[in-house]
Parts: structure tokens; sequence; C-alpha cells
């Protein structure tokens, strides 16, 4: 009598949707992506009008059909410079004046109106007076730099303060030097609270970024090339290079989680 | 060490006032008062972690064990450790031997590659006990070191303190709650009280710690004595 057993294939099959972990990072995302393209599907289907609302199907043709135009890595690569340029600007003021705030007094107190007036101004309002001021490919630098930099000064200042602070107080009274309190301590505690910081802010820093492009006009540029599709009313085009700021825009975080679980230990 | 004539207010809260208190070199003192007496005050003026107005005369470097073992998560047990004290060892092999000679009484020298979120709470604040006495400090302030933990653990880390503290010789400064810390571990046990603070009891205790026991008359009577007050 034979016995028989299952092939490597279905065991393969069997673990991809009993695996909590597999269950977890990759079926569910899957299907919360399979819904939304199911969604636009229809929506698609009842609007019946491309230049209004493309089909998935088409958006996805224009996107790949990008990979082969040298414009659009020239597009790209200009986007994304300027977009860590201004990050990695307003990432280093942050974590300058957030270590400033939180250990003297007075520049914490100065600083705090001027954070809260920087948070509060409309994206829009930044955008337009940056124009005026800025050339095309300066002034969506400083919008990006001006978005981002409250946001990151906000979340250092709180990863210091978060510190556990009888870990603060141990290395007092030891008499640990500071160099030491600041390489050992300091950053370690704070950089899994600065790292989700820094993935949340730098897809919002590339959005802003793009905006501010459409505005300023800037030669080379991702936003530029949004405009254009939209005046050539060629809005599967546009869903194309928007396809191509969302994917950007997740690489961007996978790069931050990547560093994560280089610097960062896990349980 | 001697504290003469300290000062210390929080707003309009005198905490101390002209308060006064001398300790006997490598002699255990414990300190026990209600909550917000000021106990974990005196602490922080010893330790350098509060300011304050009066005199605090010391002659040496004070190193101390917290209520929380205060463990940097990104380090294993041995490089706690070293953290805390590299600076106080010119010599890295003797700080090498001395923290093998610490973490060998406490019992961890197994487990000297583990990181604090591998340890039970009892052998992390083990790890912080080590590191108390491993800095070459003269005075070890320990504030509510024990807290928290089950009754056979703190019989266990006492035991541990005290084969430490018969090798370092400190003096030691024990905040705590529990007169069982007390009557076990200490040499003078005095009790604060009233506001600003004030010592309203002060006993020093003669027995050979290694063989106390609940049922000493000398224990007896001082515990009588201290709930009699404590609870006046």
């Amino acid at each position: 009598m034979t016995v028989s057993t299952m092939s490597d294939k279905a065991k393969t099959l069997r673990k991809l949707f009993t695996d909590k972990h597999i269950i977890g990072n990759v079926v569910y995302p899957v299907i919360g992506i399979g819904v939304v393209l199911l969604f636009w599907y229809l929506l698609s289907v009842i609007v019946g009008i491309e230049m209004i609302l493309p089909s998935p199907a088409r958006a996805f043709e224009e996107f790949f059909a990008l990979f082969s135009e040298s414009d659009f890595w020239t597009a790209v690569s200009g986007t994304m410079l300027r977009t860590l340029t201004a990050f990695g600007i307003a990432f280093a003021l942050a974590a300058v004046t957030s270590t400033l705030s939180v250990f003297v007094e007075p520049v914490g107190r100065i600083l705090s109106p001027i954070i809260t007036i920087l948070r509060s101004i409309p994206t829009m309002s930044i955008i337009l007076i940056a124009i005026i001021a800025f050339k095309p490919t300066e002034s969506p630098i400083l919008v990006t730099f001006l978005i981002s930099y409250p946001l990151l000064h906000a979340s250092f200042s709180h990863a210091i303060t978060n510190v556990d602070p009888f870990i603060v107080n141990m290395s007092k009274v030891f008499k640990v030097p500071v160099y030491k309190r600041i390489f050992k301590m300091y950053i370690p505690a704070m950089l899994p609270e600065v790292l989700t910081a820094v993935g949340s802010n730098i897809s919002l820093a590339l959005k802003v970024m793009i905006a501010s492009e459409v505005l300023a006009q800037t030669f080379e540029s991702m936003g530029v090339a949004m405009q254009i599709q939209r005046i050539y009313l060629n809005t599967a085009g546009l869903m194309g290079w928007t396809i191509a700021a969302i994917v950007l825009s997740f690489l961007l975080e996978i790069a931050v989680k990547l560093i994560a679980l280089v610097f960062v230990r896990r349980k | 060490m001697k504290i003469e004539g300290l000062n210390k207010s929080f707003g309009d809260i005198k905490i101390f006032e002209n308060f006064s208190l001398e300790i006997e070199e490598r002699s255990t003192l414990c300190v026990m008062g209600p909550s917000g007496v000021g106990k974990s005050t005196l602490l922080n003026i010893v330790t350098g972690l509060t300011d304050y107005t009066g005199k605090v005369e010391m002659n040496g470097e004070v190193s101390a064990v917290f209520s929380e073992p205060a463990l940097l998560k990104n380090l294993n047990v041995y490089d706690n450790l070293r953290y805390a004290v590299a600076h106080a060892f010119p010599d890295k092999k003797v700080m090498q031997s001395e923290i093998e000679n610490v973490l060998r009484s406490v019992e961890l020298w197994d487990r000297r590659k583990a990181f604090p979120d591998e340890l039970s709470s009892g052998m992390a604040q083990r790890v912080a006990l080590a590191r108390g006495f491993l800095l070459p400090s003269d005075y070890l302030i320990m504030d509510e070191a024990f807290k928290g933990l089950d009754t056979a653990l703190k019989i266990k880390l006492r035991g541990y303190f005290l084969k430490l503290n018969a090798e370092k010789q400190k003096t030691v400064i024990i905040i705590t709650h529990e007169l069982d810390d007390a009557l076990f571990l200490a040499d003078r046990l005095i009790l604060l009280r009233n506001r600003p603070c004030e010592v309203v009891l002060d006993k020093k205790i003669y027995s050979d710690k290694r063989f106390r026991t609940h049922s000493s008359p000398e224990l007896k009577r001082l515990s009588d004595e201290y709930m009699q007050m404590a609870l006046n």
C-alpha cells in the first residue's frame, strides 16, 4: 500500500497561508492593495471616461512605459536629490535645535513659538511666497525644509526627553563621560523613535517637493512632468507618474527600515 | 559623611530646614519614612542630582543602585558594567578582572553576554547591584533597590549585598520602605518624619548581620519601637 504525501509545492502553499509571519507581513498587505485596485477599477468603469479616471491597467501601462524614457530618470533623480537635500538640512538642524531646546531651557522657550508657527503655516502659503522670492530649483527645497524641520524637531525633542530617566541619572551619578553618554546612551535610545519619525516624514517631504515643483515650474522634475500630463489631459500618464511617486515613497521608507534593521537591536 | 545645615525647598514646600546628619565611615545606614518626607530628595542631594544650600562633606566618589535596574538596552551585561565604570579604571586589565569578580559574586558571569531584555527582573537588579559595588567609590546609595521583588528574591539579593559589602567595605545609605531591609542590612536605622523633615528615631543595630533572625531580641525590640513611631 502506498502512502500519499503532499508535494513540495503543496507544502509551500500551505505554509504561505498558515505561517503567521507571512500572513501578517505579506498576505494581508497584498489583500489591502488588491482591495484598493479593485475599488479603483470599479470606479473607473462607473465613470467610464479615461480622461477623468483611467483604469488601473492603463495607469500601470503608462507607469511601465516611463522606464524607457530618459526624461523620467532625469526628473526622478532631480526630485529625489532636492528632497534628500531639503530633508538632510532639516534633519541636521532639528538634531541641533532639539538638543539645545531640551538641555538649555531659554533656547527651548525661544524656539517653541517659532516651531509652532512653522508647523501651522499652510503649505500652500509657504510655496506661493517662496516661488516669488527664490529660483525654481531653490524654492521647492526651502518649502520642503520648512515643512519637514518642525516635525523632525518635535520628534527629536520627544525622543531625547523619552530616554529612561533612571539611565540618565545613573550616568550622571557614575560620572560617565559626556561623549559616552551621547554615543552609547542617548543616540541608541533615541534611534528607534528618530527612525520612525524619519520614515514617516521623508514620504511627506517627497509629496511636498512634488507639489512645490508644480507651482515653481522646476525644470526636470517629477512635479513639472505631472503638470505636463495634466496640460495634455493625459490622466493615465499623470496616474503613471503618481504610481512612480508612490513607489519612490515606498522605497524611501524601506531604506529607513533597513537602516533600523542594521542599527537598532531587535529582541 | 557629614550633612550640616541642609536646606531644600520645592516651591513653598520646605523639605529640609537646617537638617544635619552624620554617617560613620564604612557603616550601613538605613533611612525610612513615609512617602514624600524627603528620603529620595536626600539621596538626590548626596548624589549631586539636585541643588541645595548647606554643607555635604564627603571624602570620595558615590555610586548608586536605583529602584529600576537602569540598564542600557543596546548593551549586554558586561558592556553595561563597562559603560558605567571604564573611565574609573586606567588599567583595562584590572577593570576586566573586577568586572569578572563582581559578576561571579552575584552569580551572573555566565550571563555576561545576555542583553537586559533576556534577563529576569531579579537578574537585572543583580547586575545593578554589581555595578554599584564595581565602581571604585567610597559611598553607595541604594534607593529602594529591592522594590517590587518577591520575598525570596529580596532575601537572595540581600545576601549578595552582604557578600559584596564585606569585600568592598563601602559607606552605604539605603532608602527603603521595608523594615526587613533595615533589620538585616543596616548598622543604623533612622526614621524621618514631619515637614520640614526631621529624624524622629535613630537606632544602632549591634548584632552581627550574618546571624540576624526575626526572633533575635534586639531586632524584635527595634521592630516594635519602629512600628510604634511609624504608626503614631
